[in-house]
């Protein structure tokens, strides 16, 4: 049970939530965007999050939008997991997504919930790191639009009261050969041990990890010694291993080494594929 | 046609897919207060609770701390506080109950609670709580009370009990051995997992009467303690069950009821309810053991096996429950079904600052299991030996005596050798039990089971019919029906003892300790034995009372006439009858003078010749027989990743004469799913400070449909156990306990390596393969 009351707002337009957001700030009400819920529900029933309001972005045209215009392809923040994998508009997001958490609760989990959650996995934010994705925000100070890369660094960073409107990504990049691979401790449903996101380009590789570290990340270094045409496969992988950045996760999941054992025989696998 | 050995659905499923099935915390009460508990953040801390501004909290009635309550409680020994008085012992103890109007106020409340705690070194694992210099957990050990022998707590340690077998003479067997194996082993506590969370509610009458409703496997030992620890008359204690979402064992332990009538007596009895969170189920109330083993097998190179020594570490958590006994049915049984002649068992209850245990499905019996099965297991391995062959070969025989001394009956034993048999045939064992396919190896993997039921000597049970105006019969018990389906086996029982349609035996769902015959608890998969022997009874009294009422008119004496279908007849001549609806509530005459009353049956069971187990070597009579089994995993294991896919599971059981062989194979299955998950993935994990790190089912992993074996078989072998009703043997739980120890078989046969730790994670195996275990 959620012991603590809040009021509940559903503003149905980008500048009216914004102005929400100033207000009930203002009034000390510690308001939060809520888009599925999954994380502020089940969290509120644990503890009281000390917010007093919930504004909920899913009335909001501009954060549900799936559609192509001027050759990119428009993701609405607001468009969860489920929605996104049956109009599959982007096959590579689609495997991502499809293997976060349970089919009941894909149908809840907003693109930029999980992109916002405070669980460090992010998946839904693989695709997006191999491609040159933009974002279109919103607040107080208004409307923006940046490349992604500059507002997601593993998590969200935006200003105070600004909310994830929708990404872009180019519809050439739609075509890119790509996989997405969940690997686990064992169950079906959990969270990653570890996720691969890889596309080839004609440059060649790119690839993406989550649950390897304490953040999703692209793995240029990775990618770099996977290039090199001098190597045979398994030196590959090896040196490409030795580039990742400290920090690989130890935790009831998984050590570090079997992650890393992981990691090497599924990049094979998604190499071979992709 | 017979009731027993139909499949008929359980009475009670229409309403409980329908969502019309109530179950303790459906049920609300006008004036019901709510009770939150605030529980421990450390798992060993001296504590101080400052509730004053919980009070303030608008809606809050009263809180109650360990300093309200002066009492220690427990099942065999008393060693825990309601409330955690002074100390905390575990991470999730309770150290207070808010009570407030309604459950938000409640759980406001307790968030202002504030606890101030000194932290104490945490004993966090067996090996710790025995070490040199170990931390005491239990520094007053030996002023407890003991509440039933018997019990040995070690003063100045903190072992809580230790349970010895001595059989034979081990050292003088290990000599004679011409082979010899040895094992280390463990086992992570586990969660109990049941669909409905704990909860009670309790209430305080003016008249006197202390009335308790739960989510319990035990309204009649609730009923008994409260008598003890409150000093009330057990007559004035009422308690209610109505259908139970699984148990497990998890609802045996009497917790939340304590706190609901403390909680009660704060508002002057006003109703209280206290209903767990998942997250308090799992860390607050008690979860299942772990253990950690050594073991050694002697056998002769033709395979005879001849001495078996164990010594065990039971991780008991804060608080012993029936840990004592779980120690002593692991020590008794731990051989598995083999003769063996020689046999040293020390099971140690050790505590820990874990969460406290209470009986899991099995009563130890999966623990001890493992250890058996995989130490048979190198055997065969060392010996060159089918591993099946092995076990066939010193199966225990009728004449042959168990580790406690107990000289076997068929009766008693049931038939071991035809589950194996059954088992080969059910695997495809002579296809072949480890198939190497180049990346893939496919493997068979078996093991067997034994249980008795470990009851208290003096456990009774009984049964009462009563007849209705149409001639249908209630029947009234004590026994909980928590989904095994008990109520419907108790039907079929009913209607063949009095040769009726089942249709029309009607039992009641609900148990009230004031209306209903005590059953001991509904434990132990014991409710068809003791039940259906106290039916029996009460079904041979209805039958006496009809057949009376019937001379009246047939005018015949009562030994010419049979009963069926809802008539008493002449047997001679069966058109010469009377309907029982025109006497089962009396006869009446054509002048309308009447006779008789309405027609009622009691009978009454209690256990017959157990004994208490020596303390010394074991000696002794655990139960009245035991049911054995066979089972068997394959699995497909992937040697480049060392992941693996369930593909079969498979079990023979020996179930004596099966009731309802939908129902059966039903709870041997849920056994298989619910072993393989303690194999798979199942474990409560403890952070370096004691904190639970699986408090959720985000964390505590179970079995998921789609993830379970693409096959489940099941088959029964049936040896009447001769002092049951029909020759029924206990089934309920049994499905679980060979399945860890046969999953480990067949990965350790895939690999060549020994998986001797669950669970058996696709790390383990890699840590195995590149020799980092």
């Amino acid at each position: 049970m959620i012991a603590e009351d809040f009021v509940y707002y559903r503003p149905d337009s980008l500048p009216e939530a914004a102005r929400l957001f100033s207000e009930l700030d203002h009034e000390g009400d510690n308001p939060l965007y809520y888009a599925g819920g999954t994380e502020i529900l089940t969290s509120a029933r644990l503890r009281d999050l000390g917010t007093r309001a919930l504004i909920d972005l899913k009335g909001i045209p501009e954060c549900r939008l799936c559609e192509r215009c001027d050759g990119r392809l428009i993701l609405g923040s607001c468009l969860t997991l489920a929605e996104i994998a049956a109009l599959n508009p982007w096959p590579l997001l689609t495997e991502t997504v499809g293997r976060l958490a349970d089919h009941t609760t894909r149908r809840k989990i907003t693109l930029g919930g999980n992109l916002a959650g405070s669980i460090h996995y992010r998946e839904a934010a693989l695709p997006f790191l191999l491609v040159d994705a933009r974002a279109r925000l919103y607040g107080p100070g208004g409307d923006r639009r940046t490349s992604f890369d500059k507002v997601f660094d593993g998590s969200l960073h935006l200003g105070r009261g600004e909310f994830l409107v929708h990404l872009e990504v180019a519809e050439a990049d739609l075509d890119l050969p790509g996989a997405c691979v969940k690997k686990t401790r064992l169950d079906w449903v959990d969270y990653p041990l570890l996720t691969v996101a890889a596309v080839r380009s004609e440059n060649g590789y790119r690839v993406a990890l989550s649950g390897l570290l304490d953040r999703p990340f692209r793995a240029r270094g990775l990618e770099k010694a996977l290039g090199n045409r001098n190597e045979s496969a398994l030196g590959h992988l090896k040196k490409a291993l030795s580039t990742l950045p400290r920090g690989v996760l130890e935790d009831l999941h998984g050590s570090a080494d079997y992650r890393l054992f992981v990691l090497g025989h599924t990049l094979e696998d998604i190499l071979s594929r992709v | 046609m017979s009731a027993v050995g139909q499949s008929i659905p359980r009475r009670e499923g229409p309403n409980k897919v329908s969502g019309a099935a109530k179950y303790n915390d459906d049920f609300s009460l006008p004036s019901l207060l709510h009770g939150a508990l605030v529980t421990s953040e450390r798992a060993h801390a001296g504590v101080f609770v400052d509730a004053s501004a919980a009070l303030a909290v608008p809606g809050v009635r009263a809180v109650v701390t360990g300093e309200d309550v002066d009492l220690l409680c427990g099942e065999v020994l008393n060693d825990r506080p309601p409330l955690a008085r002074g100390k905390v012992r575990y991470y999730g103890e309770p150290l207070a109950i808010v009570i407030a109007h309604e459950e938000r106020a409640a759980l406001r409340g307790a968030r202002k609670v504030r606890v101030s705690y000194r932290d104490l070194p945490v004993v966090n694992s067996v090996g710790e709580a025995v070490g040199k210099r170990a931390t005491l957990i239990h520094e007053a050990l030996g002023d407890y009370e003991v509440a039933q022998r018997p019990v040995a707590p070690e003063p100045g340690t903190n072992v809580a009990d230790r349970a010895r077998v001595r059989k034979g003479d081990a050292e003088a067997g290990f000599r004679l051995a011409e082979v010899t194996v040895e094992g280390t082993f463990s086992l992570p506590q586990v969660d109990h997992a049941a669909m409905e969370t704990r909860s009670a509610r309790a209430e305080i009458l003016p008249d006197g009467r202390v009335v308790i409703s739960a989510a319990t496997q035990g309204p009649y030992e609730i009923q008994k303690l409260f008598a003890r620890w409150f000093d009330l008359d057990p007559g004035q204690i009422i308690v209610n069950v109505p259908l139970v979402g699984g148990a497990f064992g998890g609802k045996a332990a009497v917790q939340l009821e304590v706190l609901a009538y403390i909680a009660s007596r704060a508002v002057h009895g006003r109703p209280v309810r206290i209903a767990n969170s998942r997250e308090q189920d799992i860390t607050s109330s008690p979860v299942g053991i772990g253990l950690e083993a050594t073991a050694k097998l002697g056998a002769k190179r033709d395979g005879t096996l001849v001495a078996f020594e164990l010594t065990a570490h039971v991780d008991a958590g804060a608080y012993a429950d029936s840990a004592p006994r779980m120690a002593r049915a692991i020590a008794s049984e731990c051989t598995g079904p083999y003769r063996v002649d020689h046999v040293k068992a020390d099971v140690l209850v050790v505590y820990t600052n874990h969460t406290y245990v209470t009986a899991w499905r099995g009563f130890g019996h999966l623990q001890s299991t493992f250890v058996a099965e995989r130490m048979l297991e190198k055997l065969a391995r060392k010996l060159g030996r089918d591993p099946l062959d092995l076990r066939e070969q010193n199966l225990l025989q009728p004449g042959d005596t168990t580790p406690t001394g107990v000289t076997l009956t068929r009766s008693q034993l049931g038939d071991p050798a035809t589950c194996i048999s059954e088992l080969r045939r059910l695997l495809g064992w002579e296809e072949g039990d480890v198939v190497d396919e180049g990346q893939r190896v496919r493997s068979k993997g078996t093991a067997l089971f034994w249980k008795t039921s470990t009851s208290d000597p003096n456990s009774i049970s009984g049964a009462i019919l009563t007849l209705n105006a149409n001639g249908t019969v209630n029947v009234s018990t004590g026994a909980v029906e928590f989904g095994p389906g008990t109520k419907t086996t108790i039907a079929q029982i009913v209607a063949d003892a009095l040769n009726m349609d089942v249709g029309k035996v009607h039992v009641r769902m609900a148990v009230n300790t004031r209306s209903d015959p005590v059953h001991w608890k509904t434990v132990a998969s014991m409710a068809t034995y003791m039940i259906g022997r106290a039916v029996l009874n009460a079904a041979g009294e209805v039958a006496r009372k009809l057949k009376e009422m019937a001379t009246l008119t047939l005018r015949c004496p009562v030994e010419d006439l049979e009963i069926g279908d809802g008539r008493v007849y002449l047997r001679d001549d069966p058109s010469s009858y009377v309907e029982w609806k025109d006497i089962a509530h009396g006869y009446s005459y054509p002048d309308g003078d009447s006779v008789g009353g309405q027609v009622m049956g009691e009978g009454a069971f209690i256990m017959r010749h157990l004994t208490p187990l020596d303390p010394d070597t074991g000696r002794g009579r655990p139960g009245p027989a035991w049911t054995v089994g066979a089972q068997g995993v394959e699995i497909e294991l992937d040697k480049r990743t060392h992941t693996y896919r369930l593909i079969r599971a498979a079990t023979v059981l020996d179930a004596g004469r099966v009731v309802n062989p939908g129902g059966a194979t039903g709870a041997v299955k849920g056994g298989m799913c619910m072993g393989l998950g303690y194999a798979t993935r199942e474990a409560i994990r403890y952070d370096a400070a004691g904190r639970p790190e699986t408090d959720q089912f985000r964390t505590y992993k179970v079995m998921r449909f789609g993830e379970e074996p693409e096959r489940y078989d099941t088959a029964f072998v049936e040896t009447p156990q001769e002092d049951s009703a029909f020759g029924a043997r206990a089934v309920g739980e049994h499905g679980v306990l060979a399945i860890p120890a046969a999953f480990a078989n067949a990965v350790s046969r895939a690999t060549g390596k020994d998986f001797d730790h669950l669970p058996i994670t696709p790390e383990e195996i890699w840590k195995a393969a590149e020799g980092r275990a």
